[in-house]
């Protein structure tokens, strides 16, 4: 069977019906060339995602900054200084990762919130970690961890799941509501259950938590009392 | 919406730069996106945002830059980053050579299929979220994916073999 570079390039993205997907499958493990003619169009998307996700480690333009007020967040002590689209030490090679810091973004709790907001929100206020929870644009939203602050308020780090890439954020409660002090996006795809280990942590929020924890990370009993459970 | 347009930036960032394949002319093609996005607020949700900035970010790239038929050198920034500029010069120069190699790639493909690349590709929307984005039929997404991958990836192939060619 003759598959075009139409119907392969559709096989990439998963964007053809079951029937088509399998027979391609199917064709795959025989047909050498096939696979190599798949690996070839692979390779554009990783080279594109690698090369033009490198311009995120560049300092955005002080006047597109203005347009958008995004500001320093004074420092104090135990709290992680935020500085402006801070860059990462190091890129992964194979992942396009791509660091974005939302400083000081205030989120009311109430009031022209967007409904994804409004999902993690609600996710945030009443799941623990490791609990998953769809949202209505089929987005998976998962606690990871919870901790308290030098300010004794309480802080989650979550991820956000779509089938081909993710994100991770921090964000505090405060008693005006939720608050995001952290996001990362552009990661690779998680699967919900494995949730962040210390290992599955990228340096990054490894980084900020530890700088803003009091006390250690809160253990399942204490979250569930932070989250009146 | 400007702390929608916050979180989004980096991925219309990341947008700019495949269209433009210079990150100066990328950050220029960002600044009057997001201006032009501003001007006229519009009380989406996010998911919908984003399709509307990318189709904005697209449109302008169209009007503005590709009829001043500039054609800037493939380069970094001036600002060259810590991470880049403490790497071993080697990894550098290889760094710029692809960079170079797969500009020149995207150089050769027509307007309509580099947008839908960089969406597709780089981006990973779905093919119904771009072609809503680009206000273009699902059919139509398809194959002009299809045909730029291919473009591409024949083009890199060919420079591969040809890594004295000049570009």
């Amino acid at each position: 069977m003759i598959f075009s570079e139409q119907d392969l390039s559709a096989f990439l993205d998963a964007e053809l019906d079951e029937i088509q997907m399998q027979a391609i499958r199917e064709a795959l493990i025989e047909d050498e060339a096939l696979a190599q003619r798949l690996a070839d169009l692979a390779m554009v998307d990783e080279q594109i995602k690698q090369v033009y996700s490198s311009i995120n480690n560049n300092k955005v333009p002080a006047e597109i900054e203005a347009l958008l007020n995004i500001d320093q967040v004074p420092q104090s002590a135990n709290v992680y200084q935020l500085s402006n689209w801070f860059r990462p030490a190091s890129m992964a090679a194979s992942v396009a990762l791509v660091v974005g810091l939302l400083v000081g973004i205030w989120l009311p709790q109430k009031n022209n919130l967007n409904s994804a907001w409004q999902a993690q929100v609600q996710v945030l206020d009443s799941s623990l970690s490791g609990e998953a929870v769809i949202d209505e644009q089929g987005r998976t939203i998962q606690p990871l961890l919870s901790f308290v602050n030098a300010d004794g308020n309480l802080c989650r780090q979550y991820q956000i799941s779509e089938p081909d890439h993710s994100s991770q954020h921090l964000a505090c409660r405060t008693e005006q509501g939720w608050r995001k002090q952290l996001s990362q996006f552009g990661l690779a795809p998680q699967v919900a259950e494995e949730y962040a280990t210390a290992s599955g942590q990228t340096d990054i929020m490894r980084q900020a938590i530890s700088q803003m924890a009091v006390g250690g990370l809160l253990n399942k009993t204490q979250e569930a009392e932070k989250l009146n459970r | 919406m400007k702390e929608q347009l916050k979180s989004l930036l980096p991925q219309l960032r990341r947008f700019a730069f495949a269209l433009t394949g210079d990150a100066d002319d990328a950050d220029d093609l960002l600044q009057n996106t997001v201006l032009k996005l501003l001007k006229q607020p519009q009380d989406l949700d996010e998911h919908s945002l984003m399709k509307w900035s990318f189709r904005v970010c697209k449109n302008l790239w169209i009007d503005e830059y590709r009829n001043r038929k500039v054609r800037t050198q493939a380069s970094y920034s001036p600002e060259v980053p810590e991470a880049i500029s403490t790497e071993d010069s080697e990894q550098a120069q290889e760094k710029a050579n692809t960079l170079k190699q797969v500009n020149h790639a995207m150089d050769l493909l027509p307007e309509d299929q580099r947008s839908v690349l960089a969406l597709v590709a780089m981006q990973g929307l779905s093919y119904r979220d771009t072609a809503e984005a680009l206000k273009l039929p699902l059919g139509t997404v398809m194959s002009r994916l299809a045909r730029a991958r291919a473009s591409v990836s024949q083009s890199l192939k060919q420079q591969q073999l040809e890594p004295n060619h000049d570009i």
